[in-house]
This record gives C-alpha cells, structure tokens and sequence, in this order.
C-alpha cells in the first residue's frame, strides 16, 4: 500500500502543485488537503507549501493559522505526524506556534529569487535520513520575508538541541539570524524551510535534484527503514 | 470568530463608504454615510516591532527625508494600525484577545490599544485643506 501524503491548499497557495509533483516522485500518493477541511483524509504525512496564502495580508501566514485543517494538524503532530512546512508553510508553522521564532521582511527588502546554496546541518530521522552530515546542497529560493529571528535564548536552544536543520552558504539570500533556513520541532517530526525542495526535483526544472532527498527521507522514516542519526 | 459583528478596517488604507444601518448612528434614527461625521467607538489597535527587531522599511523611510530637506531625524520605525468597529460598545478584553492572536505576532511585535470615542470623520484623514483635491461627502439622506 502505497504512502499517502496531503498537500494542503490555502487561498493564495502557489506551489501546491509542485509540492505534490515531488510527492509523486519520491513515489508515494499525494492527497490534495482543503484549508477549510478538517479531515486529513488519513494521510501518513503533511506538506504546507509556499504561495502567498491570503494574500500575505497582516502577515505571512498569519490568517491560514487559524484554518480548520490546521487545528487538526496542530493536535497530529503532537502524535508525531510529519510536516513539511516550505516558505509560506513555514510561516504558517511559527505563526501558529508549532515552530518557533518568526519569518520577517528581507533584510535588504527585495524579494528575492534564486539558487541558493545550503547545509544541511542536522541529519534527523524524519526528513533529513537522506543527507549526510554537512551536505552541500543546491535549492531554489524566492521570498520576501524569509528572514529568521527568535530571540537569542531561543536560538542557543535550538543550536544545543540539534533543531538548525539546514543554513544558508555562500551569502545569506535574507538576513535570517545564524543564517538559519530550516528548522526543525524537539521531536523532529516537523521541519520548516524557506527555500523550495519541491523546485529541485529533477534535472530539467530545477539546479539539482537535491530537494527530492527531503521527501523521500519521509518516505523512508514512514517505511520503518532504521534511520540514519547521523551527527546530533 | 464570526467577522460580521466586527468592522475591521486597515490603518494604511482609506476606508470605502458605507451606510450604517445599525449601531450608534443608527440608534439617533438617521441614516450616517462613513464619509459624513458620525459617533462610533471604535477600539484602534497599535502594532510595532519590538524594539530589538531590526526594521529595514523604516531605515529606508529615514534614508529618504534628506531628500525632503530633513537632517535631524535619528530613527525611524514603522507599524500598522488597526481599527475594530464592534456592533455593540467596545469591548476592550475582546480585542485584547484579537490582538494578541492575530492582529499582533508576540514573537516579533508588541501591541497597544485604546478606545476611540472621538466625533470625526469615518475615513479617519486629517481634514484637508479648502484647495486640496479631496472629493465632497455625500449629503445625508434628510
């Protein structure tokens, strides 16, 4: 039986698409989610993905927080589901206090799109497995407010407890604080990152396949392969 | 929340013009256009970036006033303001909680509030000068 993972669409979701495309390519199902829909249909695992839900109004992700299906995403990833947050997904993700800390404006202004060089820096059960420690990886960005904050207890905790999922190289694309670009919860089951995983997922539309690797670490943390701890 | 008891208007735009059919305005038993001046106690709600949250969008406005031949402006930071019409009087402990879940994100901003009791005109501009270009009110039904 094939995995099943929901992409959810808010109002003004963009990448909701692409975010399944890479689904499929991984090789499991994906299972469009309605913001509005609180069944999450019994999907194995959830992506947010980017866009401009509402319009960005008030704030990225500010208004999609309070979607019926995130209530119910909310009480499931306390049971360990994975999510995926990416870019507007992982705005949504702070705002709705899963993850902590909070995306602002660029610190330059500009919106700001390109290839952007990454480390991964913790390798984790859930949706990191399939990355070695320190990889250098290519991967699209484009946002106007990915700029990281939290204040400075916040991120000494998240550096301690291994959460820095992955960092910018090669210049900061935003101003996000220790050059942070992906983060991740305590328990690991939910990862947040401003670039798009989904955009590098085969040679032809993307700089490299190296965002596939992000999804099939879900499928192969899902599948019960023991996982790759790697360096905490 | 349901939004229809509420009027959420948003601080950088004008608002659109509307008939009271209920609250306040109403109540004296005539028909208030927004544009005209009317009684409504509104709470405003004041969000900033906290003080220790860089704001480029504010530098960028203080690196423009040389050009309005402004030297000795030292910080400039830049927030929203909200307003929030309640059907009924305003509650204040009801937008606290709008603030604090929504209107605000504690991580980043602290937030004020107060409420607005002031007779004025609805769409909350500064009364223009008599050669400035902005349209009439439209005259009350009588």
């Amino acid at each position: 039986m094939s995995t099943r993972v929901g992409v959810v669409t808010f109002p003004g979701s963009l990448d909701d698409g692409d975010a399944a495309r890479a689904v499929r390519l991984a090789g499991a199902d994906a299972v469009g989610l309605w913001h509005a829909d609180p069944d999450l249909h019994g999907v194995d695992a959830v992506v947010l993905p980017g866009g401009f839900s509402y319009g960005d109004y008030l704030r990225g992700g500010a208004i999609a927080r309070f979607a019926p299906v995130m209530e119910t995403i909310a009480d499931a990833v306390r049971d360990g589901l994975p999510v995926l947050g990416i870019c507007n997904g992982f705005q949504i993700l702070c705002e709705a206090h899963i993850l902590p800390g909070a995306l602002i404006r660029n610190q330059h202004m500009h919106f700001r799109a390109r290839d952007q060089r990454l480390r991964i820096e913790a390798v984790q059960p859930v949706w990191t497995n399939a990355f070695t420690d320190s990889q250098e990886v290519v991967i699209p960005i484009k946002h106007g407010e990915g700029r990281y904050v939290a204040d400075e207890r916040t991120l000494d905790a998240l550096e301690a407890n291994g959460q820095v999922v992955a960092r910018y190289v090669g210049g900061n694309p935003n101003g996000a604080q220790r050059d942070i670009a992906a983060i991740s919860n305590v328990a690991g089951n939910v990862v947040g990152i401003m670039p798009h995983p989904e955009h590098a997922v085969d040679a032809l539309t993307g700089p490299s396949t190296d965002g596939l690797s992000f999804f099939t670490s879900m499928l192969k943390f899902l599948a019960g392969a023991p996982a790759d701890q790697g360096a905490s | 929340m349901p939004l229809a008891l509420y009027q959420v208007r948003w601080g950088t735009f004008v608002s659109f013009r509307e008939a009271h059919t209920s609250g306040p305005a109403a109540d004296s038993g005539k028909i208030c256009v927004h544009s005209q001046e009317c009684p409504v106690a509104r709470v405003v709600v004041d969000v900033m970036l906290k003080p220790e949250i860089l704001d480029p969008q504010g530098q960028a406005v203080a690196g423009a006033l040389p050009r309005l031949g402004v030297s000795d402006v030292t910080s400039v930071r830049i927030g929203r303001r909200i307003e929030i019409e309640f059907a009924g009087e305003p509650d204040l402990d009801k937008a606290r909680e709008i603030a604090d879940k929504l209107l605000a994100n504690p991580v980043i901003e602290d937030f004020s509030l107060h409420i607005d009791t002031a007779l004025g005109t609805q769409d909350g501009t500064v009364k223009p000068d008599s050669d400035s270009q902005e349209s009439e009110p439209a005259e009350a039904p009588a």
